[in-house]
């Protein structure tokens, strides 16, 4: 259990976000659980971190890609909890047509430019607003979200704008680690592979049932397969591990 | 106690690294081999475990020597009744210049690095097989990667196996619910690396600004072991302080 400071994690109503919520909230971490839309469900998982992991907590809704809104959030937290100690950046989105892939010469650029401020502009932004935060306290934790299509790219149906954001973000993952190593604060990030969650919902049997039998370990990933390997990079046992993006994805890519 | 009601083989425990992982996972509940070519050093790790309230066995192995290897496995499981994890921890590292490597290096290296590797994880499949569950960690290392900074290229060439290994173990065994992965330390505080001859300029390249305490190389070996990590397989962990990142 450490109380040196509470967690932020962008995205945190649904799927993989509410699931390391709960992890982190069990092992005493207070949270600050931000999400877009989905704000009964951010109520929800504020009123089971409060009652049930009697952690403090506390909701905030915006757009995470909107500068006033990320420096809010950073400001609100800090406030709220004292300091912060790991920024958890898990929001982002996976456009798709009623589950099936939008091909690369269908993909509207209005579309394409969403998902990059999405998924890239929104983590780049509350990073910004944390990391001199942290510097000042010389310790800190960031968590990135990328994906197993990060690493292969892929023709599923996961877009392309959705695998190339996923890409950049090892990448920016690696920079902000080599930078911000010497202050304490350690950056790394999970790739998770197929994880049963609304963003995988929607996606029909037909195809879901192809993928299994391409993943060694036979079964679709857990949130709560994602959520303790990022609680684990955020503890102390991970003190000496920084600019990893760590593959979650039941050996379905071994690179 | 985050292997309560688990057991581990883990070789070359008598002493550095492979010792951390024996203490740690005994702390964190296992039952434990441990394995080692000095029986002094191994006892006296039994011993320390004993002393914690764990339980541990000394067996003598020389990894190198396939047929150790084999009575290694088989003892193992004999002793604890059943295997859940292999740490494949044994092994040593020299520093020679291309130049110097002979045959003989070369053929001892490989032998006891990465050759052991194989056929220990191969003697042990079977049983974790059989129960449809299982962990295999094989320590690697950064000069696998690279191609070995002070260290020998035979050396670099048996840590570039090893990750190889894990993959052909990994998509072989995840089937049957085992889980294979490495994990890679860059520059670890042990007296090895503090004698090595221009090792300040090396650190001052990491970004965490200092070489890795053993015990952060073994957290990491108990996470890969805990339930915690269930679907990751055919993975290599980094533990470099961001010295290396690929």
């Amino acid at each position: 259990m450490t109380q040196r400071g509470g967690v932020v994690i962008t995205g945190a109503s649904g799927g993989i976000g509410r699931e390391t919520a709960l992890e982190l909230g069990r092992r005493g971490y207070p949270v600050c659980v931000h999400y877009f839309k989905d704000r009964d469900s951010a109520e929800q998982t504020v009123n089971v971190l409060k009652d049930e992991c009697k952690v403090d907590a506390f909701a905030f809704g915006g757009d995470i890609a909107d500068e006033n809104t990320a420096k809010m959030l950073i400001d609100q937290a800090a406030e709220r909890f004292g300091t912060i100690y790991a920024l958890v950046c898990i929001a982002g989105i996976s456009p798709k047509n009623n589950g099936n892939r939008i091909f690369t010469e269908d993909t509207d650029p209005d579309q394409w430019d969403l998902v990059m401020r999405v998924n890239l502009r929104g983590m780049f932004l509350p990073c910004k607003y944390v990391i001199p935060l942290m510097k000042r306290q010389r310790e800190g934790n960031i968590i990135t979200m990328s994906s197993i299509v990060g690493r292969t790219g892929w023709s599923g149906p996961a877009g392309t704008h959705y695998a190339a954001s996923k890409g950049a973000i090892i990448n920016l993952t690696r920079t902000m680690a080599k930078e911000l190593g010497p202050y304490g604060i350690r950056v790394n990030g999970v790739a998770p592979g197929w994880i049963t969650t609304p963003l995988t919902q929607s996606i029909s049997s037909a195809q879901t049932g192809a993928i299994l039998e391409e993943i060694p370990l036979r079964r679709f990933g857990r949130p709560e397969d994602v959520a303790k390997s990022i609680a684990f990079l955020l503890s102390s046992d991970a003190g000496y591990i920084t600019g990893v993006t760590l593959d979650i994805n039941g050996g379905w890519y071994i690179g | 106690m985050r292997l309560e009601g688990k057991t581990a083989l883990i070789t070359g425990a008598g002493k550095g690294m492979g010792r951390e992982f024996a203490l740690l996972f005994a702390r964190n509940g296992a039952r434990l081999v441990v394995a080692d070519i000095n029986e002094e050093n191994g006892k006296a790790v039994v011993e320390e475990i004993r002393a914690l309230g764990g339980e541990a066995h000394f067996v003598y192995a020389d990894v190198g020597n396939v047929e150790s290897c084999r009575n290694l496995a088989q003892e193992a499981i004999r002793l604890l009744g059943h295997l859940d994890i292999l740490v494949n921890n044994a092994g040593y590292i020299e520093n020679l210049a291309l130049e110097e490597i002979t045959e003989q290096h070369w053929d001892r290296m490989m032998n006891v690095n990465l050759r052991s590797v194989f056929f220990l994880s191969q003697a042990v499949m079977g049983h974790m097989m059989e129960r449809r569950s299982g962990r295999i960690i094989n320590m690697a290392s950064q000069a696998g990667k690279t191609g070995g900074l002070n260290t020998g290229a035979h050396y670099a060439v048996s840590k570039a196996g090893i990750l190889c290994l894990m993959k052909s173990f990994a998509k072989k065994l995840s089937p049957y619910g085992i889980t294979v992965n490495c994990i890679s330390p860059g520059v670890a505080d042990t007296d090895l690396s503090r004698s090595v001859p221009g090792i300040e300029n090396i650190i001052k390249a990491i970004p965490i600004g200092r070489a890795a305490m053993p015990i952060e190389v073994a957290q990491a070996a108990l996470f890969l072991a805990s339930d915690e990590a269930g679907y990751i397989t055919g993975e290599c962990l980094d533990v470099n302080g961001g010295l290396l990142m690929d």
